[in-house]
């Protein structure tokens, strides 16, 4: 099982160190796919995905007392990861010196309901959107297909309430979201 | 009829799916070919991702003096920021030197949690956690990592050897959780210990009051800090 609590009272440091560094590898190859396909997916940068990727399961690894208890791991996992994505593409558009080699081909699994343009159009208006629970939602719905009462779910507030950010935001890019002005 | 949403894929492929919903899936999932091609678009990638290796970069977070204490317990995934001030302490302990002064908080605490601070290193194998007691030198790209713990604003800062304070930037991102600073930093050769700060605070502060945060005045400043150790000789190893 990946999640065994590693002993530390009856182990020397030096062996619960050798188990902890296996467990994150054990970590990784369970939920590594989930997290890389979604960083390649909304980050379509190889390096980025990678660094996000990298990110992601340091947090995991952080907080693995709580992630044990966890009802649905991927559930966490997926919240975890959109958000580092999304935060991760606001700081690459404030500073675009940093930005790194884009590789368009670069894809994580098709498992969107949008198209690649579609999604595209939407990740790159998202930057101009400053709240960041807005920018989840959106990306939870039109990217991931959630209903406003799943996303809301997600994101600890009503459905309407995500209806209401999501119909603001689109307001504000009003004829900018082609693909999407009718979903 | 809508369809599965993607988390829904991943939670029916990991077998988290029960009952009415694992039924309702499987149900849509025979009817629908768009949800079954989505499904096997995540089936190819765990493939392809099961024959590669696990990166080096992986390996060592495993490889960090990973800070897991009762206290995280009380964490709660994503119920916004909830890391004890605890965590800042233990971070720094990750990157303080011996014989540096412990990380300085204004006395009169402001209401609110501290930033969080740690620091990640260019290395060969990529970029990671700077691991407790490993030195930086001059020439070393570093990058600030911090949880802003709901703070409106946050400020960057830095303090050389020589005891100049550096504000780069009053503006950096806030957020939820884990923030990367947009900038990497390159150590200089000052000698002396180079500290780090991330300011946090409920309004936009000004350079001067965040050079004056740093310094210990409170102006409803959350101050968290990180003293970096300096290799002998400053150089790059
Ligand atoms: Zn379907």
């Amino acid at each position: 099982m990946v999640l065994t609590r590693t002993s530390r009272s009856a182990t020397a440091d030096a062996r619960a160190s050798r188990m902890e560094s296996l467990d994150i590898e054990a970590l990784y190859r369970r939920y590594g796919d989930l997290v890389q396909g979604r960083c390649r997916s909304l980050l379509r940068s190889e390096q980025d995905a990678a660094e996000a990727t990298q990110e992601v399961f340091l947090r995991l690894w952080r907080y693995r007392d709580s992630f044990r208890g966890e009802a649905s791991p991927t559930t966490w996992l997926f919240k975890i990861t959109t958000s580092t994505c999304l935060n991760r593409l606001r700081t690459r558009r404030r500073h675009p010196e940093e930005l790194v080699d884009e590789t368009p081909q670069l894809a994580g699994p098709r498992d969107a309901l949008v198209s690649e343009i579609e999604a595209r159009q939407l990740l790159n208006l998202l930057v101009e959107e400053e709240d960041e629970r807005t920018r989840a939602a959106l990306v939870y719905h039109h990217i991931d297909g959630m209903t406003h009462d799943e996303v809301g779910e997600m994101l600890g507030i009503s459905g309407a309430a995500v209806r209401k950010r999501i119909a603001v935001f689109r307001e504000k890019v009003r004829g900018r979201l082609p693909g999407l002005e009718g979903s | 009829m809508s369809h599965l949403n993607t988390l829904v894929l991943h939670q029916l492929r990991y077998g988290e799916l029960r009952g009415d919903a694992l039924l309702r899936a499987n149900e849509h999932l025979a009817a629908c070919e768009t949800c079954s091609s989505r499904l096997r678009a995540q089936e190819a990638e765990r493939a392809a991702f099961v024959a590669a290796p696990v990166p080096d970069a992986i390996r060592a977070i495993g490889a960090t003096a990973a800070p897991v204490r009762s206290w995280w317990r009380d964490w709660l995934p994503l119920a916004g920021a909830l890391l004890a001030a605890a965590s800042l302490s233990l971070v720094v302990r990750e990157v303080r030197t011996d014989g540096v002064t412990s990380p300085e908080v204004a006395t009169a605490r402001p209401k609110g949690e501290l930033p969080a601070v740690e620091v990640w290193v260019k290395r060969p194998e990529g970029t990671r956690p700077l691991r407790e007691g490993e030195p930086v030198g001059s020439g070393d790209r570093i990058q600030l990592v911090y949880d802003p713990h709901g703070a409106s604003a946050i400020a960057l800062a830095g303090r050389d050897g020589s005891g100049r304070i550096e504000v780069y930037t009053t503006n950096a991102p806030t957020g939820i959780g884990l923030v990367r600073a947009p900038f990497a930093l390159t150590l200089d050769d000052t000698p002396g210990s180079q500290e780090l700060f991330v300011v946090g605070s409920d309004r936009a502060l000004s350079e001067d009051e965040v050079k004056e945060a740093v310094a210990g005045a409170v102006h409803g400043a959350r101050v968290g800090h990180v003293v970096l150790r300096k290799r002998e000789g400053g150089g790059r190893r």
